[in-house]
């Protein structure tokens, strides 16, 4: 499994420059030592130019002392007292030669070099002596006159020649150590750079990584899905004809990852996705898009025939349970495809189309897929019309309830009405609450909704009991309406109106409750300390078991239309129905049957105790006058439709 | 010479001087082949002259002349009659007869070839140059002597300090002898 995820990875693995990266290692590890070299050479230049110097000047001072010491040799003549001062500068190492002469140049005295007198022959020639005073470098040789005086008067001159030899020894020395300093630099700074080079790789690739896959699933992410989808957009035309892109969703993700906890989901999410690979072809590659979301591109499909066994191969994921640690979770998803070109000009058209289609999936009834089509396109504007305008329903006053009585099956009085909420669109006109009760809980407005609703009804309530009429009203309220504190809301909502708590009755649906349902019963327990009673609306259709029942704070059960559409006839329904009616009663629970239309039905469930009804029988949901009028005339309801 | 008055005149002047010297020192030079002995020994009594110093209230450096003495009947006189005028350090160089000279004190040096010229002591202030081939009984600060081909001299160094004179170290350094 991993090694297919693993084969996937590799379209998105960015290759690293490392020709350029090693390339400009070594170029700034060459320009540090070239820039050390040249100024370790330039120095070294410096220090040459200033030893000749010096050497200069202190062979001029020499032959100054010389001349200084043997003024009086040069002018007796004596070339014994001037070799006895001449033989002074065997001390100098450099000096190789030296004579006195007369002022007629006759040499008085000369001095060579102990060592030199042997190797004279090896040596190079000896430059012609010096014509005037001063010095001259020549033949390896620096060559000094200086002359001998005795008083103002010149009385001869002093040559001196030393080798400069010692000289090039020395600057040899200092270039060795240059390059040696050099070299030594050049390696250090090449083994830095690698480790540094070899640190930035590493960074690179991790950076590399995160930024293309995701680290939980390990599948490439959003990122990387956009330029794969980029990728294959630009081979249209060229090597395919077109692509599928197929975007799957988890059907209430958020309900494993609050009660199982974030690792389980990841690690479902994770298995899902080893999953899922193996059911698609090699080319196709997965994406984890974003939260519980997977996307797919399927390169070469062009048909919707095509895009089909696709949506159809990745439903087959859904199958079998996935193993999740020790557990085995069955998940549903609801998958979204949609083709390019056919669906959409460009990538962000077609994964809104894949995702239009996903949503037309769940709105199907969840755990399965829809192809795209355009007028999809034209019920997300409308959706997204609507809930722009749903902001603004509530300060405009667009908002209404109607209420549909609830009659005592017993006495067929009326006792009670359930609040429906109704939607007169400025342009519109009436919005059927099928369409925007789901915009409003997407999108979170079915908190103010809700608590307008609340108000309203309280307003109500109050209303009728000021007019000497005793009626409950119930109210439906919403997961998250309960999840952001019902008490508050309610209690907000009796206070502005005055309203008397016993008379309110709030409706939640099975399905609302399962998330989170410790704080959900901690909720309804207060509410319920307020003398408000809380039923369960549409029993039977949610996922919740009985257990639930004898764990929430609820009074009251909604029988749901759908177990009464077909009674009596139905013994199924029949059976389910008598089941639930005295199963409620052994609870304590009062019973109310929804949808009531026919007086079969009506007296099938009062056969049965059936506590009350609701329905078009007795009525369709009607404004607060029709009710005043029902009321006026006595509260017991004709059944108003045929049978 | 260094009076005149307009220094235009003085470089001529000291390039004639110089030039001359020139030709009397060449002339005057140690000679090792040829030449008479008697040139040799004034060219060294000329020599000798430079690395010598005498008191200042002797021969003060402001002083116009530097007078050597020697005996008119030395065969050595024509020699070193010939070095008369030249320049020894700051003083123009007078020879002087020396039966002429009345007293020692008129003397600044001396060559002596004869134990008759010679004085009992040392006089101060003048440097007494024996010719040792003649007169080897004769004491001097320094006495020539003829060694083969070459003059060369013998500093008694009693007699210099009975002169109260100086004599360079340089002097003493290619003096054939010198003793105490």
């Amino acid at each position: 499994m991993m090694s297919l995820i693993e084969r996937r990875r590799d379209p998105f693995r960015v290759q690293p420059g490392p020709q350029l990266g090693r390339r400009l290692m070594r170029a700034v590890a060459l320009s540090v030592s070239t820039a050390l070299l040249v100024a370790g050479l330039s120095f070294d230049a410096y220090v040459y130019f200033s030893l000749r110097s010096a050497m200069a000047d202190d062979l001029t001072a020499q032959a100054h002392i010389v001349a200084d010491n043997s003024s009086a040799a040069v002018l007796f003549g004596d070339s014994g007292a001037a070799a006895q001062t001449l033989s002074g500068l065997q001390s100098s190492e450099a000096i190789e030669s030296a004579s006195l002469h007369d002022l007629q140049d006759r040499m008085v005295a000369a001095y060579s070099a102990p060592g030199l007198r042997t190797q004279r022959v090896d040596a190079a020639p000896l430059p012609p002596p010096l014509a005037n005073e001063g010095h001259r470098f020549a033949q390896n040789r620096l060559q000094v006159r200086v002359p001998v005086r005795e008083g103002d008067r010149v009385v001869g001159h002093v040559l001196l020649s030393a080798s400069l030899r010692p000289l090039y020894e020395r600057v040899a020395a200092f270039v060795a150590i240059t390059l040696v300093v050099s070299l030594v630099s050049f390696a250090l700074a090449y083994a830095l750079a690698i480790g540094i080079r070899r640190q930035i790789e590493g960074t690179e690739k991790r950076l590399d990584y995160l930024a293309h896959y995701d680290p939980v699933t390990g599948l490439p992410n959003r990122h990387a899905a956009n330029e794969q989808i980029q990728r294959l957009i630009a081979t249209v035309g060229r090597t395919s004809e077109g692509f599928g892109l197929l975007l799957l969703d988890l059907d209430d993700f958020k309900l494993v990852n609050d009660t199982l906890g974030h690792g389980v989901g990841d690690e479902l999410l994770r298995a899902l996705a080893g999953r899922l690979t193996k059911f698609m072809r090699p080319t196709d590659v997965a994406f984890r898009f974003g939260g519980d979301r997977i996307t797919n591109s399927s390169p070469r499909v062009v048909d919707p025939v095509q895009l089909q066994a696709l949506a159809n191969a990745a439903m087959r994921a859904f199958d079998e349970p996935l193993t999740v640690g020790a557990q085995l979770l069955r998940v549903r998803g609801s998958a979204g495809v949609a083709l390019y070109p056919n669906d959409a000009p460009d990538a962000a058209s077609l994964v809104l189309a894949a995702d239009t289609a996903m949503y037309e999936a769940k709105r199907m009834g969840k755990n399965t897929f829809a192809l795209f089509q355009p007028r999809m396109l034209n019920d997300t504007t409308r959706r997204v019309q609507l809930e722009a305008d749903l902001r603004e329903a509530v300060s405009h006053q667009q908002l209404r309830l109607l209420y549909q009585p609830i009659v005592d099956l017993a006495t067929q009085r009326l006792v009670g009405v359930e609040a429906l909420l109704r939607w007169e669109h400025p342009r519109l006109g009436q919005v059927s609450p099928v369409e925007f009760i789901p915009i409003a809980e997407a999108s979170g407005l079915i908190v103010d909704i809700g608590q307008w609703v609340l108000h309203a009804a309280c307003r109500q309530i109050r209303s009728w009991h000021d007019g000497g009429q005793r009626l409950h009203v119930a109210v439906n309220v919403s997961a998250l309406q309960i999840r952001r504190g019902i008490q508050a809301q309610i209690d907000a909502a009796l206070r502005a109106s005055g309203a008397d708590p016993r008379a309110l009755q709030i409706e939640i649906t099975e399905h609302s409750m399962v998330e989170d349902l410790a704080s959900n019963v901690a909720q309804l327990e207060a509410v319920r300390a307020l003398g408000i009673q809380v039923a369960v609306d549409d029993f039977g259709t949610g996922l919740s078991s009985l257990a639930y029942l004898k764990r929430l704070p609820i009074g009251k059960l909604k029988i749901d239309r759908a177990f009464v559409k077909d009674l009596p006839d139905s013994s199924d329904d029949a059976a389910i129905a008598s089941a639930i009616i005295s199963m409620a009663h052994s609870l304590s629970l009062t019973v109310v049957a929804e949808g009531i239309e026919t007086a079969a039905q009506r007296d099938f469930l009062a056969t049965q105790h059936c506590d009350f009804a609701q329905g078009f029988l007795y009525s369709k949901p009607v404004s607060v006058q029709a009710i005043d009028a029902m009321l006026a005339s006595g509260r017991v309801l004709p059944a108003l439709a045929a049978p | 010479m260094n009076r005149l008055p307009f220094p235009v005149l003085r470089l001529p002047s000291r390039l004639l001087a110089a030039l001359a010297g020139a030709a009397l020192w060449c002339a005057g030079m140690p000679a090792t082949a040829q030449g008479d002995e008697a040139e040799q020994k004034a060219t060294l009594v000329f020599n000798l002259l430079l690395f010598v110093d005498w008191p200042v209230d002797v021969l003060p450096p402001q002083a116009p002349a530097l007078a050597l003495c020697i005996d008119g009947a030395s065969p050595l006189q024509p020699a070193v009659k010939a070095l008369e005028g030249r320049i020894v350090r700051h003083w123009r160089l007078d020879v002087r007869e020396l039966s002429a000279a009345g007293s020692w004190s008129a003397c600044h040096a001396a060559l002596l070839d004869s134990p008759s010229n010679a004085p009992v002591r040392p006089p101060v202030g003048t440097l007494l140059i024996s010719d040792g081939d003649a007169a080897p009984s004769v004491r001097a600060a320094v006495a020539l002597h003829r060694s083969s081909s070459r003059v060369v001299f013998d500093i008694d160094l009693a007699t210099v300090r009975e002169s109260r004179l100086q004599v360079s170290s340089k002097l003493l350094r290619v003096a054939r002898r010198v003793t105490e």
